[in-house]
């Protein structure tokens, strides 16, 4: 069944329609959540909410991208999150990344590169994730739909609701960021990706 | 030293790289790239830092999010449905026993004091309309015992007529072993009696309160006494086939063809009993299927 008919038949009720939607969206809804809080356990509970919340406003989709439309539930669900933090911050006692190879989702993405390959690509991740950590919530956002996740600019402009010319300038401000931010890391990064060691601005 | 490049270069050079600018815009910025080499160079860093994000491989989720139907909210149906049937249930028990132990009471305990009730008051209301000489003769025996000694006594205003009815009717109702041509003489003189009493009645009834209120009471406590005291009357007289006061016993049978009429609506309260006690164990049963189905969801 497309799209269409299974959101169709979610808006009457049936939650199996609903689930195969689930399947199909669950990891970019995942990614998402996780680029933006770089926490995996809260990037759980965000998205099994934002898929329950889902359900509940289907009848509110009119129409659309399905895809803007439920990323948009998770995006939001995000900020409510980081809002919650910046108010109350919190410090795991637990390592995420490096001494806990199981809870670092590095570790789940393409067995096929080699270890070398595989740690570079782990290097460059946890640099990257550093640095969007260092961005606003709104430049973090257009970062990670369009340059992490794949979206054109009307999809991202769909999700977060502005219009087209915000997220090209909220997109070229966050990789001009994201750019100075990563040449603090200089040789830890893999060779391909070492910029020149000129800020642009 | 860092090249100073205006913020609306970033934001065309970043949309150039993702293929987002407008044709005429992409070929101005082309020309200048062409002539400008820290243009060019920061589009080289964009480039690569574009890279450097869209190689991040991507995370697999956890687990799957697919919803259950508690999650989505479905099952607070059944519970809602399960205590309403349990309340349905409850309210046809209360009503069902209401109605039971009402038909209960009112046919198994009472219908010894209910029939006896009746007929005495419905005879003797028949009487005091259509026979009054029936009632006029039992106040006449009740009132000659009560006020034979009285009578001297109260002799102004009791009428003069009155003693000849009375004497001879209580010489009918103590002599029931009489001669029959003495109680034709005496049936004769007590049916003449009864017309003076008759036509007499509102002063026999006003003179003394106490006589006429005493048969009534007598005959609502017992009234087989009061058959004793009316029939007797009828069967020594003759005349009593062609008399009107026979219409006496009408009014008994009347009386006795009650029950059929309240025996019509037995059936209805057995059905609503029926009805009741249906929806008292049918709404429970449902009750008990639905809080299992919920249990096993």
């Amino acid at each position: 069944m497309d799209e269409i008919g299974l959101i169709q038949s979610a808006k009457k009720g049936d939650l199996d329609a609903f689930n195969r939607l689930v399947l199909e969206y669950q990891d970019l809804a995942f990614n998402v959540a996780y680029r933006m809080m770089n926490d995996p356990a809260i990037a759980e509970d965000i998205t099994q909410d934002a898929f329950i919340s889902a359900y509940r406003k289907l009848n509110s989709f009119r129409g659309g991208s399905f895809k803007a439309w439920l990323l948009r539930i998770v995006t939001n669900a995000s900020y409510d999150e980081l809002r919650r933090h910046k108010r109350r911050p919190t410090t795991s006692l637990e390592p995420i990344n490096e001494d806990d190879e199981i809870e670092s989702p590095v570790w789940l993405a393409d067995p096929g590169e080699s270890p070398e390959e595989l740690a570079a690509r782990g290097e460059l991740a946890n640099a990257i994730q550093n640095c969007l950590e260092k961005l606003g919530i709104d430049f973090k956002t257009v970062v990670v739909l369009v340059d992490l996740q794949g979206f054109d600019y009307t999809e991202a402009a769909a999700t977060i609701k502005k219009p087209l010319g915000t997220v090209k300038s909220r997109l070229a401000r966050a990789r001009l960021r994201m750019q100075n931010c990563l040449q603090g890391f200089g040789e830890l990064l893999p060779a391909q990706y070492r910029l020149e060691n000129e800020s642009t601005v | 030293m860092t090249p100073q490049i205006p913020p609306r270069d970033i934001k065309n050079l970043s949309a150039y790289l993702d293929e987002q600018l407008p044709e005429r815009e992409r070929k101005r910025l082309e020309a200048r790239l062409a002539e400008d080499a820290i243009l060019r160079r920061v589009l080289e860093n964009l480039r690569q830092t574009r890279n450097a994000l869209r190689s991040v491989p991507q995370v697999r989720a956890p687990r799957n999010f697919t919803l259950t139907p508690e999650m989505a909210g479905k099952r607070n149906f059944r519970p809602r449905l399960f205590t309403s049937m349990q309340l349905v249930s409850a309210m046809a028990s209360f009503l069902f026993f209401m109605v039971f132990f009402g038909d209960m009471i009112f046919n198994v305990i009472l219908p010894g004091s209910l029939p006896a009730s009746q007929p005495e008051v419905i005879t003797i209301a028949e009487a005091d309309g259509e026979s009054e000489a029936e009632g006029e003769t039992v106040e006449m025996d009740l009132a000659a015992e009560d006020s034979a000694e009285e009578s001297s006594r109260i002799g102004e205003s009791v009428p003069a007529e009155a003693p000849a009815p009375l004497a001879a009717a209580e010489a009918e109702f103590t002599d029931t072993d009489a001669p029959e041509t003495e109680e034709l003489q005496t049936e004769s003189q007590a049916e003449a009696g009864a017309d003076d009493t008759t036509s007499q009645a509102p002063e026999a009834g006003q003179a003394p309160p106490g006589v006429i209120s005493t048969p009534t009471i007598m005959l609502e406590s017992e009234p087989d006494e009061s058959l004793a005291l009316s029939t007797p009357i009828y069967q020594t007289t003759p005349s009593i086939t062609a008399e009107p006061e026979l219409e006496a016993t009408p009014t008994i049978s009347i009386t006795e063809a009650e029950p059929p009429a309240s025996g019509k609506e037995i059936p209805w309260l057995r059905i609503i009993e029926g009805v009741l006690a249906f929806m008292a164990v049918g709404s429970g049963v449902s009750a008990f299927i639905f809080r299992r189905l919920s249990r096993a969801l």
